[in-house]
C-alpha cells in the first residue's frame, strides 16, 4: 500500500499540479470586489451577480441581450455576456465580448472600473484556453486600471500557475489575501501554488484556512486531499476527497483525484466509474480523458488508451505529458514510428521531460536508428550530470584581476638622470644665495625611505622593505631604490590616484557609459610609461566606443558639455583657466569671450553620441529594427515594459561613440555683447596661445587641435606637466596654482623652470625619467621644511614641503600595516563586461541584446560577490586605485579628503572630526589590532619587549625608536603586557608623524 | 598692477580678484531687488535652526499636496480634509493633514531641468551645476554667515544624503557637513577596539602625545597644529557625552516606532535629537520617489507617502511639544515634480514645469497654500516660485542677509540664494 501511495503521490504531482489548470473553479468570478464608493451599483448588475451565483448562464445572456436592445453599447451588459460565455466554457466568445468593453475607452472612474473588470475576466478566458501569457497580461492591464482589483490579482495568479511560475503566483495570491483577508479562494489558490512547488504542509495550512473561512468550499477539500496523498496520508486523503464530493457531487476534479486513488488502490472499476462520472459532467474535461488513457494503458487496452489520450490532446494540445503517455501506448503496441512521433512532440513542448526521452530512446533502439539513439542517450545523461571535477571548480573561483604591465626604467639612463639632478641642484643653489636661504640638511635613510615609497608607490614601506634598505651597503642605494620603485606597479597605482583627481574620473562617466575601460587604460598607460604628449594626443583624437577606444572616456566624462570640456582641457593640459571667458571677457587676462569660442570651435564638432541615422556607423537605423523585434519577444507585458528601459539603455550605450560631425559649427551666444561680432555669429577655430593650429586637408579640427596642444612648440604644454610633476615631488609648484598659469606668472626660479621644461622636452615627455631626475636631486633628498612659510611668500625649496598624506596614501599605508597582501584584490578586467554589452547593432537580434543586458547584470552581481570575499566589516580591502570612484561619502578615503570627482583636483588634506574618529576606532584600526594582521605577525615573530617595540616603530613609522621612546614603550608593556603592544600600535598610527610625509 | 599681482601669493591675488569683481560687476551697488528684499527682511529671522527634508527622485505633486479631484489626470489618489477647513491634501498623508495649520504648502514651484542630479543641485544651492565651480548648500551657508554654533558638535549633519551632495561647496572643507549613512548606527567609529586596555581614554591620548613629541617639537607649523586641534575636538566629542545626540538607542521604542522604522523615519527622529542638542542644520533624505511605473499597484506610492507622512508629522508634533517648532524651520522639498498624465505604465515621469514643496515651523505662516498650478497640474498658474526664490524664503526666515556677497576661491561672487526673491506671504 505504501509504495502504491508513493506512486500515486508522484502521479498526483504530475497530473494534478503540473499538467492542468483546467480544474480551476470558474466560481472565482464571485470573488468579492469592493466597488469604489462613488460608483452606484446598477440594479442590472445586482441581478446579473445573482445569475452568476446560480450559474444560470443562458438566463444571464438573455438579461444582457434585453438590456442591449435599448442601450446597444451598455458596457455592463456586454461585460456580463462575456462572463456568461466564460461560464458556458465558450472562451473565444467571452474574449470577444470583453474586447468590446475594453475598446470603448474613456478615462472616467466608472469606465475605468468596468474596463478593469473586463480585463480581469478576460484573463480567465485566456487561462482556460491555455494561453497563459495572454492571461497574465490581461490581468496586468486590469491592475493598471485598478491596482486593488482582487479578481485581477487572483486571475493573474492562476495564469502564473499555468505558466508554472509558482513564486509569482504566490505573490499574486498574497496580494488577494492582503486585499481581502476573508478570501477563501485566495487561500485555497495560494495553497495550490505552494503544492506545485512541493510544499505540501503549506497546502494543508492554506486549505485549512480556506475551509475555516468557507466550510462549503469543495475545492479546498479536494486540494487538501491531494496534498495528503502526497504526504502518504491515505486516510485523510480519502476523507477529504469524499467530503469535496459530498459538498459538490458534480465536481470533476475531485472525481478524477478519487479515481486515481481507487485505481492505484486496485479498484479499477470504481476508478472508471468516477472518471465516467467526471466526463458526464464535463465531456471536454481533458484531465479525465487523460487519466482514462492512463488507466487503459495500465489495463493494457492500448487502443482505448490511445483513443482517450487523443481526445485529451484534441482539447488541450500543448501538454507534453499527454503526448508522452500516448507514445508509451503506441510503443506497447509496437508501433514505434507513431511512438517516436508522440515522444518528439512531447519533448518539443517540454524539453525537460525525461520520460519522453527515455521512451523515445527505447523506440529508436527498436527501430535501429543508432544515431538518434546515441543523441537521446546523451540527452538522458544530461539529466544526471556527473559531479564536476574539483580542479575545474577551483579554476572558476580564481577571481579575474586587471593587472598592469609595468615598464622598468633602464639602468643605462641613470647617469643622465643624475647629471640633470646636479643641474637642478646648481640652479636651486643660485636662489639659496640670492634669497639668503639656508637649505635643510640631507634626510636620514629612514626619512628618505618613507618619503620615496609614499611619493612613488603611494604607501609606506613594509617592515621587510624597511629592514632591507637599512641593511643595504651600496653607496648609491637611494638611486637604486628610486629605479626599483619607478619600475614597480605601485607607480601606476599612485599616479592613477593623482590623475583620477585631476581628470575627475568616475566609474559612470555619463548616461550609463562605464568608466572602467578608460580607467584601466590610464593605469596601463602610466605603467608602460607612455610619453605624456602621446597619451594626451591619444585622448584628444579618440574616436569610437569606450571599450574599443578607452581614451574616449575623457570626452564621455564631459558629454554634451563641449564648452566646459574645452575649459577643462585647457586647464588640465595647459595649466590655464579660460572659464571666465565663457560668459564675458576675462577680467584680468587677455582672453576675450570670442577667443574662448574660437578655442571651443576646435572640439565643438565632436559628439559623444551618434544617432541611428548616422550612415557612417549604421547601415539602417538599428532602433527601427530592434524595437520591432523587441515587441515580438515572448515575455509578460509587465516584464516587457520593465525591461524596455534596460533594453533602451544597452542600445544607447552601444551608440555612445565619440565622433566628429563636421557640419556642427559653434555660434556666439544670444547675449553676446561685444562689438567685434554679432550674437549667434558662427565662430571658426583659432588658437590664442603660441603658433596657430593649422587644419590640414582631410583632417578634423580636433586632430589639428591635438597636434597643436601636445606640440613641443606649445608654450604651456611641456611647462604645465613639468610644473605639475615638480609639485608632486616637492610639494609646491614653481608656479602656483599649477593649473592657473597667467601670462605674467613668474616662476619661483625662472632658470630652473626653463630647465625643467627643456628637460621634459629633451626626454620626449618621458615622465618616469623626469621624476627619476628630480628624485635623485639633493633638493628632493633634503629634510622637509619645518618652518612656516608665510602666505604669499615664495617658497625657495630649502627642502620639500611637509605634507599630510593624501587620502589615498593614508588608506594604502593602513592597508600595508593591516593586510598581508593588499595587492591581491584587483579590479575586474573591463573587457569581461565590455565583451557582453558590446554588440554589433547592425546585426544583433533583440533577443540577444536582452540576454546581454541580463548577462551584464549577472556580471555585476558576481563582481559584488567577488568583492565581499575581500571585505572586512563592510570595507573592501584593496588599494585606493582599485576601489570604485567616487567612493561613498562616508568612506575612509572621502573622510580624508578624496575628491568626489565633481571638480578638477578637488581633493583636500585638511583634518576633520570624523577623520580622527576613523583613526581612533575605524574598521581598519580595529583590523590592525587583530590576530594575523601584518603588524601583529611582525610583532609576534620577535620575543623581547624591546625587539617588539622596535618592530612596531619600524613597521608604522619606518624608523628605529630613540631611547626615550623605548623607555615609554617599556613602561607601557610592563604595565599592560600584550595589550600594551595594542596600545602602542593604536597610539603610533594616531601620531601626526604617521600622517605627515617628512 | 599685474606685475605686482603675479608676485603676490594666492591669497593676495584672490583679494585682488574680489576687489576687481566688486568694482566691475557692481556688487557694491544695491541689487535691483534690494527694496523688496529689505521689506521682507523685517519679517524674517525668526528661525534659528533648519531641518531640511529632501525627497530624492522627484515627489509626485498630484498624489501628495496638489490634487486635482475630478480631473482625468488624478489617478487613484483621493483628497482628504485637513485641520484647516477647506484645505485638502492627499489621502496618503493623513497625519500631515492634521498638521496642516503648521504647513505652508507651495504648489507653484518650477525648475529648469528634468535631470535628477542637476535638479537636486539647483534646489540645494540655487545655482546651476557647472563643471568649474562647486556651490555650497544651505547648512554651510548658515555657518559661513552666522559662525559656528556648537564647540563640539558639527554645524550641519546630513542623514542618508547621496554622495553627490554639494556639501560645503567652495567653502573651507572644515565647513563640510558631517555625513551619517545609517541613522540607526548614528555617528560611526566611536567604539574603541576591544584589544585596547580599559584604562582611560586620556591615558592613551597621553601615549600618542608622548610618542609624537619629537615630531611636533620639530614641525611647529599650522597644518600640524590644526590636526592636533581636530584631535582635541574629537576627544572632546567622545568624552563630552554629546555623542548621545547621535544615538537613537536613547529613544524609547514606542517613539522610534512612531516615526516609522525605515531610514527616513529614524532619520527624522535623529534630526530632532540633533536639533535638541544644538546642531543647527540637519538634512534628511528620503529616496524612492522616482516612480515611473505602477505607482498605485503594489503600493509604491502609498508606502512612500506613508513613510514621509509618519516621519514628518511626528517630527512637527515633537518639535511643537518641546517648544522648538517656533525656532525651527522645517522644509520639505524635491528636485522637480512628476508628469500629471499617467504614462502607459501607470506611472508618472519627470516634470519640472510645476511641483510642490512645504515650509513649516520657525518664521513660517502655516495653514496656507501658496501659488497654484493649472487645472491639469501641468504648469504654474499663479505665483511661480523658482528654487532660488524658495531658498531666499528659507534664508530670510533664518535671518540670513540675501545681499551679502561671498567670493569663491576662483574669485567669483555668490549669494546665499543667488538672486531669489523671498515670498513675504509665507513668512510670519
Amino acid at each position: 500500500m505504501a509504495s502504491c501511495l508513493k506512486k500515486f503521490a508522484r502521479t498526483a504531482l504530475s497530473a494534478l499540479f503540473v499538467a492542468t489548470v483546467t480544474l480551476l473553479w470558474s466560481g472565482s468570478v464571485c470573488l468579492a470586489q469592493p466597488k469604489p464608493e462613488e460608483i452606484p451599483v446598477e440594479p442590472f448588475v445586482v441581478q446579473a451577480l445573482e445569475r452568476v451565483q446560480k450559474s444560470e448562464w443562458d438566463l444571464l445572456l438573455k438579461d444582457c441581450d434585453k438590456l442591449l436592445e435599448t442601450e446597444p453599447n451598455k458596457a455592463s451588459a456586454i461585460l456580463y455576456r462575456g462572463v456568461a460565455f466564460n461560464g458556458k466554457g465558450e472562451y473565444d466568445n467571452a474574449i470577444k465580448e470583453f474586447g468590446r468593453v475594453i475598446e470603448q475607452g474613456g478615462q472616467g472612474p466608472a469606465v475605468r472600473a468596468i474596463r478593469a473588470d473586463a480585463y480581469a475576466h478576460r484573463s480567465m478566458s485566456y487561462t482556460k484556453k491555455g494561453e497563459y501569457l495572454k492571461g497574465i497580461d490581461s490581468a496586468y492591464f486590469a491592475l493598471l486600471e485598478n491596482s486593488n482589483h482582487i479578481l485581477a490579482n487572483n486571475n493573474r495568479g492562476l495564469a502564473y500557475i499555468g505558466r508554472q511560475q509558482y513564486d509569482k503566483a504566490i505573490w499574486s495570491f498574497d496580494r488577494v489575501i492582503q486585499l481581502d483577508p476573508k478570501s477563501a479562494e485566495g487561500y485555497s489558490n495560494r495553497g495550490f501554488a505552494y503544492g506545485a512547488k512541493g510544499n505540501f504542509d503549506q497546502v494543508i495550512a492554506d486549505q485549512k484556512k480556506a475551509i475555516e473561512l468557507d466550510p462549503k468550499l469543495a475545492m479546498a477539500y479536494q486540494r487538501r486531499g491531494a496534498a495528503y496523498v502526497a504526504k502518504n496520508d491515505a486516510v485523510n486523503a480519502l476523507k477529504d476527497l469524499d467530503q469535496a464530493l459530498a459538498i459538490n457531487p458534480e465536481f470533476p476534479d475531485a472525481l478524477c483525484d478519487r479515481a486515481q486513488y481507487y485505481g492505484l488502490a486496485g479498484s479499477m472499476d470504481r476508478a472508471m466509474a468516477d472518471l465516467n462520472a467526471a466526463l458526464k459532467i464535463d465531456p471536454n474535461f481533458a484531465k479525465a480523458h487523460y487519466q482514462r488513457g492512463r488507466a487503459y494503458l495500465a489495463k493494457k487496452e492500448y487502443d482505448k488508451s490511445i483513443e482517450s489520450l487523443g481526445k485529451a490532446i484534441a482539447i488541450r494540445g500543448n501538454d507534453a505529458n499527454m503526448y508522452s503517455v500516448r507514445g508509451y501506448a503506441h510503443q506497447a503496441k509496437k508501433d514505434h514510428e507513431a511512438a517516436v512521433q508522440d515522444f518528439t512532440k512531447a519533448v518539443e513542448l517540454d524539453p525537460k521531460l525525461e520520460t519522453a526521452y527515455k521512451g523515445r530512446s527505447d523506440s529508436y533502439k527498436k527501430l535501429g536508428k543508432s544515431k538518434e539513439l546515441t543523441a537521446d542517450l546523451a540527452k538522458l545523461k544530461e539529466f544526471h550530470p556527473a559531479p564536476a571535477p574539483k580542479t575545474a571548480k577551483k579554476h572558476d573561483e580564481l577571481p579575474s584581476r586587471f593587472q598592469v604591465a609595468s615598464k622598468a626604467v633602464p639602468a643605462s639612463k641613470r647617469p643622465e638622470a643624475i647629471r640633470s639632478a646636479k643641474e637642478i641642484d646648481r640652479l636651486t643653489g643660485l636662489n639659496y644665495t640670492k634669497f639668503n636661504v639656508q637649505p635643510n640638511p640631507k634626510t636620514s635613510d629612514a626619512q628618505f625611505l618613507r618619503r620615496i615609497y609614499l611619493d612613488i608607490t603611494g604607501t609606506i614601506p613594509t617592515y621587510q622593505q624597511t629592514q632591507r634598505f637599512f641593511a643595504a651597503k651600496e653607496s648609491d642605494k637611494r638611486s637604486l631604490l628610486i629605479d626599483e620603485l619607478l619600475s614597480s606597479d605601485g607607480y601606476a597605482s599612485h599616479y592613477f590616484n593623482y590623475w583620477a583627481d585631476v581628470l575627475r574620473y568616475t566609474d559612470n562617466l555619463s548616461s550609463d557609459v562605464r568608466g572602467e575601460p578608460y580607467r584601466q587604460w590610464i593605469k596601463q598607460s602610466l605603467a608602460e610609461n607612455k610619453p605624456w604628449d602621446k597619451l594626451v594626443h591619444e585622448i584628444m583624437t579618440a574616436e569610437g566606443l569606450t571599450w574599443d577606444q578607452p581614451m574616449a572616456g575623457y570626452f564621455q566624462r564631459d558629454a554634451n558639455m563641449p564648452l566646459d570640456n574645452m575649459n577643462n582641457t585647457v586647464r588640465i593640459f595647459l595649466g590655464t583657466r579660460i572659464g571666465c571667458a565663457q560668459c564675458h571677457d576675462h577680467p584680468s587676462e587677455h582672453w576675450t569671450q570670442k577667443e574662448f569660442y574660437q578655442m571651443a570651435a576646435f572640439t565643438f564638432g565632436m559628439s559623444t553620441n551618434t544617432g541611428g541615422h548616422d550612415k557612417r556607423y549604421w547601415e539602417k537605423n538599428p532602433g527601427d529594427r530592434l524595437y520591432t523585434e523587441y515587441s515580438e519577444i515572448e515575455q509578460e507585458e509587465e516584464d516587457r515594459r520593465n525591461n524596455q528601459y534596460r533594453f533602451d539603455r544597452l542600445m544607447s550605450v552601444n551608440m555612445r561613440l565619440v565622433n566628429d560631425q563636421v557640419d556642427r559649427k559653434i555660434r556666439l551666444p544670444k547675449d553676446y555683447k561685444y562689438a567685434d561680432s554679432k550674437p549667434e555669429d558662427i565662430v571658426e577655430p583659432k588658437t590664442v596661445l603660441g603658433p596657430p593650429a593649422e587644419i590640414r586637408t582631410g583632417e578634423t579640427p580636433r586632430q589639428a587641435f591635438a597636434r597643436w596642444l601636445t606640440s613641443k612648440d606649445n608654450p604651456r604644454f611641456a611647462m604645465t606637466i613639468a610644473n605639475r610633476l615638480w609639485k608632486q615631488a616637492l610639494g609646491t609648484g614653481q608656479i602656483e596654482p599649477v593649473d592657473d598659469i597667467l601670462d605674467k606668472s613668474v616662476p619661483e626660479n625662472p632658470e630652473l623652470m626653463t630647465f625643467l621644461e627643456s628637460e621634459m622636452k629633451r626626454l620626449d615627455f618621458d615622465m618616469k625619467e623626469y621624476l627619476r631626475m628630480i628624485f635623485n636631486s639633493e633638493v628632493y633628498q633634503r629634510q622637509a621644511c619645518a618652518d612656516e612659510v608665510p602666505l604669499g611668500e615664495p617658497y625657495h625649496y630649502p627642502g620639500p614641503n611637509l605634507r599630510r598624506m593624501t587620502a589615498e596614501q593614508a588608506w594604502d599605508s593602513f592597508l600595508t600595516l593591516a593586510v598581508v597582501d593588499p595587492d591581491e584584490y584587483r579590479e575586474m578586467p573591463s573587457k569581461i563586461r565590455s565583451e557582453v554589452i558590446g554588440v554589433n547593432l547592425n546585426e544583433v537580434s533583440a533577443k540577444k541584446m536582452l540576454e546581454a543586458e541580463f548577462k551584464s547584470a549577472e556580471i555585476d552581481g558576481n563582481q559584488w560577490k567577488r568583492q565581499t570575499k575581500y571585505t572586512y566589516k563592510g570595507v573592501l580591502l584593496a588599494r585606493a586605485s582599485e576601489l570604485p570612484s567616487p567612493v561613498p561619502a562616508n568612506h575612509f578615503l572621502r573622510m580624508f579628503g578624496q575628491s568626489d570627482r565633481e571638480l578638477i583636483s578637488a581633493s583636500a588634506t585638511v583634518g576633520s572630526v570624523p577623520q580622527v574618529l576613523f583613526m581612533f576606532n575605524g574598521p581598519i584600526t580595529h583590523m590592525l589590532l587583530e590576530k594575523n594582521s601584518t603588524i601583529y605577525n611582525n610583532v609576534m615573530r620577535k620575543k623581547t619587549p624591546v625587539d617588539r617595540a622596535k618592530v612596531i616603530f619600524l613597521t608604522i613609522l619606518n624608523r628605529e625608536p630613540d631611547d626615550a621612546e623605548i623607555e615609554l614603550s617599556k613602561r607601557e608593556i610592563t604595565k599592560n603586557d600584550l595589550a600594551g603592544y595594542g596600545n602602542m600600535i593604536w597610539s603610533l598610527v594616531n601620531t601626526r608623524e604617521f600622517l605627515f610625509v617628512q | 598692477m599685474k606685475e605686482l599681482l603675479s608676485k603676490l601669493g594666492l591669497v593676495d591675488r584672490r583679494r585682488f580678484v574680489e576687489y576687481a569683481a566688486k568694482s566691475m560687476l557692481g556688487v557694491t551697488v544695491l541689487p535691483t531687488l534690494g527694496r523688496y528684499v529689505s521689506a521682507e527682511e523685517a519679517t524674517g529671522g525668526k528661525a534659528k535652526r533648519l531641518i531640511y527634508l529632501f525627497m530624492n527622485g522627484a515627489m509626485t505633486h498630484l498624489d501628495t499636496f496638489d490634487l486635482k479631484p475630478g480631473h482625468a489626470n488624478q489617478g487613484d489618489t483621493k483628497p482628504t480634509n485637513t485641520s484647516v477647513p477647506g484645505a485638502q491634501i492627499s489621502q496618503f498623508l493623513p497625519m500631515l493633514a492634521q498638521q496642516f495649520h503648521n504647513l505652508a504648502v507651495i504648489r507653484s514651484m518650477h525648475t529648469q531641468t528634468a535631470d535628477h542630479e542637476q535638479g537636486e543641485y539647483l534646489m540645494r544651492t540655487s545655482y546651476e551645476e557647472i563643471a568649474t565651480e562647486r556651490h555650497p548648500s544651505l547648512g554651510p551657508w548658515l555657518q559661513q554667515l552666522k559662525g559656528r554654533q556648537s564647540k563640539t558638535l558639527p554645524d550641519t549633519v546630513l542623514i542618508g544624503a547621496p554622495a553627490r551632495h554639494p556639501g560645503a561647496g567652495f567653502f573651507d572643507p572644515t565647513f563640510s557637513p558631517l555625513p551619517i549613512g545609517d541613522p540607526n548606527r548614528g555617528l560611526e567609529n566611536t567604539k574603541a577596539p576591544e584589544y585596547l586596555t580599559d584604562e582611560s581614554f586620556e591615558k592613551r591620548i597621553d601615549l600618542i602625545n608622548g610618542f609624537d613629541k619629537k615630531f611636533r617639537d620639530k614641525f611647529k607649523v599650522k597644518k600640524v597644529q590644526s590636526y592636533t586641534d581636530f584631535y582635541t575636538e574629537a576627544t572632546g566629542l567622545l568624552t563630552s557625552g554629546e555623542l548621545k545626540a547621535f544615538d537613537l538607542n536613547e529613544e524609547k521604542n514606542e517613539d522610534r516606532d512612531r516615526y516609522g522604522r525605515d531610514s527616513f523615519g529614524q532619520g527624522c527622529l535623529l534630526a530632532r535629537r540633533l536639533i535638541e542638542n544644538n546642531v543647527r542644520c540637519v538634512e534628511v533624505s528620503c529616496g524612492g520617489w522616482d516612480m515611473h511605473s505602477n505607482i498605485y499597484n503594489g503600493g509604491t506610492l502609498p508606502a512612500r507617502a506613508g513613510i514621509m507622512d509618519k516621519a514628518m508629522a511626528n517630527l512637527l508634533k515633537d518639535l511643537n511639544d518641546r517648544g522648538l517648532l517656533a525656532e525651527t524651520l522645517v522644509v520639505l522639498t524635491t528636485e522637480f515634480g512628476r508628469s500629471p498624465q499617467l504614462n502607459y505604465n501607470a506611472g508618472r515621469d519627470h516634470h519640472p514645469a510645476v511641483f510642490s514643496s512645504v515650509l513649516a515651523g520657525g518664521g513660517i505662516k502655516g495653514g496656507q497654500f501658496y501659488g497654484t498650478s493649472d487645472a491639469a497640474g501641468h504648469s504654474v498658474a499663479t505665483d511661480g516660485v523658482a528654487p532660488a526664490d524658495f531658498n531666499a524664503t528659507i534664508a530670510t526666515a533664518l535671518g540670513l542677509p540675501l545681499n551679502k556677497v561671498v567670493f569663491s576661491p576662483t574669485g567669483r561672487p555668490f549669494k546665499v540664494a543667488h538672486d531669489g526673491v523671498p515670498i513675504g506671504k509665507l513668512l510670519s
